[in-house]
């Protein structure tokens, strides 16, 4: 039986090697990232995949794959399952394997719950870097900020994950510690005022440093985002981020489907899951199309404030000169692309 | 290669009898380990929230104890070097059970991270080569070369010494000395490293101190010693092994000066936090007073610290420590002291008050406990089976017959 | 042996020791390897110490400042492949200009917004021979209480003119469109006003991206009433709700 499951495995995968090393000489090209790194692809990465069905074949991996009831769907769910398991970091792919594994990933959606969702592959922008400005005048802790970020971003309902926290600060001193960030009452109280923090897309960024396999970077237009998939859940970045700009799935997230959202990012909001750690990306699905994050757009006082670094003629660039800023935490050297200011 | 697979089956018949002990010991070891094992799939199934961790306190039990037993692993170095550079024949015996230990240290180490993990299955993109270690910029990358070196450093050099005694031949010093010169560094070499793997977060100001790796060193070698000396005075009980009261009472000297600068150095880290206190000092107030009813910690940490103080008092002064029940006793005391001081009181309180000074609490669930016994039954395990195939084969019982 | 030990390199002595002593007591081998591992150790560590300190972050952290980067790389004439049209489209934009008549960037267009206008589907007078200081005379607008600054600072005729109904009015009578709100809330608020064409005050809706589309004044403030009010946050934070809602 063992041995029956690991070949209908290989079976499976088999034609997709074919085509892929069709004809010159087996260049490969067009491999998917498990062999970008390999370098000499199909011997060995067919042995490895051999190898590993039989170490894997023992947490239900293959459940799908080795039953011999199994429908065609099943077959090419665990197919695909297979190639996405034994692709290679994102941030070493070429556009091809990018976009195959995005292809990938929608299929299996649609295999999996019927409807069709978009992940954009979309990379950075020239002469673009993003910054955050955060007015502690204007914030009221609404937390519509919260619940636009929950919504975009397909956070897990169950834990009730949230990227953005709204600190409430009594006033006469600005001590996180003596912050509340768990009011319960109408806001603004009298008396307090209000602060966000969320990821501040650092450029000095202390959790990628940690990362042990590179499954966290900045990208070129200033973003820090994860590789969902690269990630292994070592939980080093979280321990490492000053800001608590960071979030685990602890559990498998869930989300509605009549909620969630399908206008997707691959370093973005699409579906996460168990063991993953995952993190404000400034909407990286909103915001590399020119749109405004979700809490900047969400926010019924004017005090987020989100634009281009490098545009003399940005907002954001208007507030870092001509307002007087402050960033938290400076003192440890992480650069952060999220000010704050008064009016 | 005959000989290799004659000592194989040598060793496993050797290590599947014994007396009715230890049957009985290798028999609970077993049912421990299968109820970590089935803990661990409970853990599989409903991810990480099977445990106590949170995004608050994001590491517990299981790095703790791994940061623990990389010190363990490390304190064979102490016995390695007075055997093989200073050449006080001593410590010979204690070599070979030291290496047995670091080795199921380190099994349990690479065992804990694993568990850690939230994708153990996706591990294969931390290998050089087919996934992208970071090296060198995280120190858990480091890490992961450190201590896979250090495993087959202390893997390969015990391997070749039994290989030889098993012949009847004498081990050939030029090979294996220049290996154990390496793992004396290397030693040293992966307590740091695991110590930098803390002190590199200036996001926690209770870890971001250049005192944590001397310290990481010196309770090392204060609890790693510890745990050979009990080791020894169980096989002296109940193998047939003769390990000279002189060898106990050098290792215990080891364990009293360890103990001893550790608690200095323990006492500077007080001073530096409670003589001012500023907003670096939280962590420390919390773990030694609590912070409202929050308190999870206090007893824990006052517990390591009577028990660090009793132990090391016992062990200065000559009379106490020739004393083998007091010796044993003191061991004991110390290697729990220094256990609950690695993970009650550093790993668990650099994360409480979080970045943003709220307190919340951690409590290791059963799920967590239960892995976490696992683990340990699984390096008792490895060690009673190495312990067991070693001592025939130095005794000269065990030997090949052509 | 001590004399190769005194000379002074260090490494050939091990080497001339290796092979002319080979063979030799096994202790001062011991001696020999001790003393260069110790030597290689101490050089590896000290490597070791090298290559991280100048691999993590780099000894500077300033070629990481956002600022730096600003400085290298400012650019204001970049090419923008995005544009935030897509995300404003639908709504009628009104240019903002300076007093060279430059256009700045664009608020929404508020006429097409207000619930009755123009005036004179109703109003066939001037606002000005409407005001009447009988309590209890009619009012056409009584669900509207001015709840701005003071009643002795602001009456209706402050903002709206009193000849046009159409229109509101600048304190030097000049009269303004309802399109061009802000210039009436701009004579008082200079402050709030420069940090609103800056873009430090008010929003700025539909995208990051050029062209700038804010919102007017009177998109968040109720000129009648401008302040905001309190209200129970649209959702708690994350351990409040488990806090309330165990599962």
């Amino acid at each position: 039986m063992f041995f029956k499951k690991k070949k209908n495995v290989n079976e499976e995968t088999a034609p997709q090697h074919t085509e892929k090393c069709g004809g010159d000489s087996c260049g490969c090209q067009q491999a998917d990232g498990f062999d970008q790194v390999i370098k000499k692809p199909l011997d060995r990465r067919s042995a490895l995949k051999g190898l590993t069905a039989g170490l894997l074949a023992g947490t239900g991996f293959l459940n799908s794959s080795c039953s011999v009831t199994a429908g065609d769907t099943d077959k090419e769910l665990a197919s695909l399952k297979w190639d996405e398991y034994f692709k290679g970091n994102y941030q070493l792919m070429t556009a091809e394997e990018k976009k195959a594994t995005v292809a990938r990933l929608e299929k299996m959606y649609a295999l999996n719950n019927g409807g069709k969702i978009n992940i954009s592959d979309k990379g950075a922008a020239k002469d673009v870097l993003y910054g955050y400005a955060f007015n502690i005048s204007k914030c009221q802790g609404y937390m519509d900020c919260v619940n636009a970020c929950v919504e975009e971003n397909n956070q897990d309902r169950d834990s009730q994950m949230q990227y953005i926290r709204i600190h409430e600060f009594k006033k006469g001193q600005m001590n996180f510690e003596m912050a509340d960030d768990n009011f319960y009452h109408e806001v603004p109280a009298a008396g307090h005022f209000y602060m966000g923090t969320q990821c501040f897309h650092c450029e000095n960024p202390p959790c990628v440093d940690v990362c042990p396999v590179k499954a966290t970077w900045k990208e070129k237009d200033g973003i820090v985002v994860i590789d969902y998939d690269w990630c292994i859940g070592c939980r080093y970045c979280q321990a490492a981020c000053p800001y608590d700009g960071r979030r685990f799935n602890w559990s498998t997230p869930h989300v509605p489907e009549n909620e969630l959202n399908k206008d997707q990012h691959y370093l973005g909001n699409r579906p996460r899951k168990k063991g993953v750690m995952e993190k404000c990306t400034f909407c990286i699905q909103r915001s590399r199309s020119g749109e405004n994050p979700a809490c900047v757009e969400a926010c019924p006082t004017g005090a987020r404030i989100f634009g281009n670094l490098l545009d003399p003629n940005s907002t954001i660039r208007w507030v870092i000169e001509n307002k007087k800023v402050f960033r938290l935490k400076e003192d440890l050297g992480t650069e952060p692309k999220f000010w704050y200011f008064m009016d | 290669m005959k000989v290799a697979l004659s000592m194989i089956s040598d060793g496993f018949k050797e290590a599947t009898k014994g007396t009715t002990a230890y049957h009985i010991w290798m028999s609970v070891l077993t049912l421990l380990m299968l109820f970590g094992a089935y803990s661990y799939y409970q853990q599989i199934v409903h991810g990480l929230s099977a445990t106590g961790m949170t995004d608050r306190v994001s590491w517990g039990l299981y790095i703790s104890n791994f940061t623990f037993l990389v010190g363990v692993a490390a304190a064979a170095v102490m016995l390695v070097l007075p055997t093989y550079i200073l050449k006080d024949v001593d410590f010979s015996q204690a070599v070979l059970i030291g290496e047995g230990l670091a080795v199921s240290a380190l099994i349990m180490c690479l065992a804990f991270v694993t568990v850690d993990m939230g994708g153990p299955a996706r591990l294969w993109h931390i290998i050089p080569g087919i996934g992208s270690l970071n090296w060198p910029n995280s120190m858990l990358a480091w890490d992961v070369l450190v201590l896979n070196g250090y495993l087959f450093i202390n893997l390969s050099i015990p391997f070749y010494l039994l290989y030889h005694h098993y012949q009847g031949k004498k081990p050939n010093k030029s090979v294996y000395l220049p290996g154990v010169l390496i793992s004396v560094f290397w030693a040293v070499g992966i307590h740091l490293v695991t110590a930098f793997l803390y002190a590199g977060l200036p996001a926690r100001p209770f870890w971001n101190s250049a005192l944590l790796g001397p310290r990481f060193l010196a309770s090392a070698f204060a609890a790693g010693p510890a745990l050979i000396i009990l080791t020894l005075a169980v096989i002296r009980k109940f193998m047939n092994y003769t390990i000279p009261d002189k060898t106990i009472d050098k290792i215990a000297m080891v364990v009293t000066v360890a103990a001893q600068v550790n608690l200095i150095m323990l006492g500077s880290e007080l001073f530096k936090e409670f003589y001012s206190i500023t907003h670096h000092s939280s962590s420390a107030l919390y773990m030694f007073f609590g912070v409202g009813s929050k308190n999870a910690l206090v007893p824990w940490i006052w517990t390591s610290i009577g028990l660090n103080l009793l132990a090391t008092i016992a062990l200065t002064f000559n009379r106490f420590r020739k004393n083998h029940m007091i010796l044993y006793a003191s061991c004991a005391l110390l290697f729990i002291a220094i256990w609950i001081d690695k993970g009650m009181g550093l790993i668990i309180p650099g994360f409480i008050p979080g970045p943003w000074g709220d307190i919340v609490e951690y409590f290791p669930t059963w799920v967590e406990v239960g892995v976490t016994l696992g683990i340990w039954a699984l390096g008792a395990f490895v060690f009673s089976i190495l312990v067991k195939i070693a001592v025939p084969i130095e005794m000269g019982t065990l030997r090949y017959k052509k | 042996m001590d004399k190769i030990k005194n000379s002074s390199s260090y490494r050939h002595s091990l080497f001339i020791s290796r092979h002319s002593r080979a063979g030799g007591n096994p202790l001062e081998w011991s001696t020999v390897f001790g003393q260069v591992t110790a030597y290689a150790g101490i050089t590896g560590f000290i490597g070791f110490v090298l290559l991280l300190t100048t691999s993590c972050s780099g000894p500077s952290h300033n070629d990481h400042s956002p600022l730096v980067q600003i400085e290298k790389h400012s650019n204001s004439n970049i090419e923008y492949s995005v544009s935030s049209d897509p995300f404003t489209y639908g709504i009628e934009k009104v240019a903002v200009t300076n007093s060279e008549k430059d256009t700045l960037f664009f608020i929404p267009n508020r006429v097409n917004h207000l619930v009755s206008f123009p005036c004179n589907n109703c109003h066939t007078q001037a606002l000005g021979n409407m005001v009447s200081d009988d309590p209890s005379g009619k009012k056409a607008h009584w669900n509207i209480k001015l709840n701005h600054a003071t009643d002795e600072a602001l009456t209706c005729l402050t903002c709206h003119s009193s000849n046009d109904v159409e229109y509101l009015r600048l304190n030097n009578e000049k009269e303004i469109h309802f399109n061009q709100s802000q210039k009436v809330c701009a004579q008082c608020h200079s402050t709030q006003s420069n940090d609103w064409v800056g873009g430090a005050h008010g929003k700025i809706i539909g995208g990051w991206a050029p062209p700038r589309v804010s919102n007017t004044c009177v998109n968040c403030h109720d000129p009648h009433s401008p302040a905001f009010e309190t209200r129970w946050p649209s959702r708690l934070n994350t351990v409040k709700i488990q806090e309330l809602d165990p599962k």
